[in-house]
């Protein structure tokens, strides 16, 4: 064989093994990222974590706690949470606190107030998903009812105060709360990605993807349980849904969900079966997933806009609406 | 003589023997990094620490793992609590986890299941 020859074979292997090779590199990337991964309980509900980065074990010990203390300060089941020393009528000076307490106020008033965070003493009634569940007496709700209202929460500067009788329950945004506390600490934390639920409420932070991919997060079946309703591809985010799906009782063929609309003291009498939110802020995703969920599609689209968030709506009937610039697959 | 006629005679049936192996093996290859088949692991963490990690492929005959008061059958299709002692039973009500991202949990007795793909294509997380 002359040179001419075996220089020509050499280059055509190389060229041929490049390229398969460089394809299973590209194909692969994800795998040259150490990752770690650890589920739990806290709030309530399903803590999963995998954080992709060096040292990422320890990084994952360090978002559980931070978790555990937004709960232990956010809780109103905690006795010396801040929540729950607002509830008893002291007054509260906590920045954080009254920052939440503030936007939610603005969600609500943004949502005609079916969406209140001082809805506390109505879901004390229902107990819907918990052991002692029922349906409360018509007097019962309607005596309540006189507690709960945004605008009797006295903020002045950091300090929160709610009349006697009124119960704050941030339990529709503290996953999402938690998950912008997250996203604060990883972002100085040298991580390269995170994906973390906090009861289903989805933070997607991080480089993993710069090459070229995206964080794929499945939005549950309101129906089919174990089943996906379709695939959200994004860069980075917070994903939020709301349904009558995951903490709900029946009795004499009706379901009683645990959303409560805040101006009746019912769970919602709505056309939708789930919302997924996705938007900048997990703390707003939260609460605009179940103050969409309450309103409808059609009274969503204003605080949509307002929020610059984007919505995937699901009926009765299983029609699925998106709205809004998101890459979902269904 | 042109080059194309020297080129053409230089070439033997051993160099095409050789080019037509290289691009087989270079198929091979690739069809080969497509063709792992998935395999589940299920993970279950009790109070915040991985207790167990099963490979439900090397499942060969169901059995029951019991934690926390909480006891969960392990199936060569997924795992599924049978039993708690918690009271809203919500962990028994879930069924079956059986795809890569499924997660279920007793919550009041710390224990939570995590279904996992071998493979890292899959879904990131799940909002519900």
């Amino acid at each position: 064989m002359n040179k001419k020859k075996v220089i020509s074979i050499a280059l055509i292997a190389v060229i041929l093994l490049g390229a398969v090779g460089l394809f299973v590199f590209y194909k692969d990337r994800h795998k040259r990222f150490d990752f770690f991964e650890k589920s739990s309980v806290a709030m309530g509900t399903i803590v999963t974590q995998k954080i992709y980065g060096d040292f990422a074990a320890k990084e994952i010990e360090n978002t559980k706690v931070i978790i555990d203390n937004l709960e232990d300060m956010i809780s109103w089941r905690e006795d010396d949470s801040e929540v729950a020393r607002l509830n008893s009528g002291v007054s509260v000076n906590s920045p954080y606190l009254a920052s939440i307490i503030n936007q939610c106020g603005k969600v609500s008033g943004l949502s005609g107030g079916v969406f209140d965070v001082t809805v506390g003493g109505i879901s004390q009634l229902w107990c819907i998903g918990e052991e002692n569940q029922r349906i409360p007496d018509k007097d019962e709700i309607e005596s309540e009812l006189k507690n709960v209202g945004y605008d009797k929460i006295k903020l002045e500067n950091d300090a929160v105060r709610v009349p006697d009788g009124t119960k704050i329950d941030l339990g529709a945004v503290g996953k999402g709360a938690a998950c912008d506390i997250l996203k604060a600490y990883l972002d100085t934390s040298g991580m390269q990605g995170a994906v973390i639920s906090v009861g289903g409420s989805i933070l997607a932070w991080g480089d993993y993807n710069k090459a070229g991919d995206k964080w794929q997060i499945a939005v549950a079946h309101p129906r089919n349980k174990g089943e996906y309703l379709g695939i959200l591809s994004l860069d980075e985010g917070f994903v939020s849904t709301s349904g009558d799906y995951e903490k709900y009782f029946e009795k004499d063929g009706k379901r009683y969900h645990h959303i409560i609309d805040a101006t009746s003291g019912y769970p919602a009498e709505t056309d939708l079966i789930s919302v997924t939110i996705v938007c900048n802020s997990g703390m707003l995703s939260d609460a605009l997933s179940t103050a969409c969920f309450i309103l409808g599609e059609e009274k969503s689209k204003p605080l949509l806009e307002e929020y610059g968030a984007s919505a995937i709506f699901v009926d009765k009937d299983m029609n699925i609406s998106v709205v809004g610039d998101i890459d979902f697959e269904y | 003589m042109s080059t194309k006629d020297e080129i053409r005679r230089s070439i033997t049936k051993g160099d095409i023997v050789l080019i037509m192996s290289l691009i087989l093996i270079s198929l091979m290859m690739f069809v080969f990094s497509f063709s792992d088949s998935e395999n589940l692991i299920a993970e279950i963490y009790v109070s915040g620490e991985k207790a167990h990690s099963i490979a439900l492929s090397e499942v060969e005959e169901s059995y029951t793992v019991n934690e926390n008061y909480c006891q969960l059958l392990v199936e060569e299709d997924g795992v599924s609590f049978v039993f708690s002692d918690c009271g809203d039973k919500f962990c028994i009500k879930r069924g079956k986890l059986k795809r890569p991202g499924d997660t279920m949990a007793c919550v009041p007795e710390k224990v939570v299941v995590v279904l996992k793909s071998d493979k890292q294509n899959g879904i990131d997380g799940v909002s519900y």
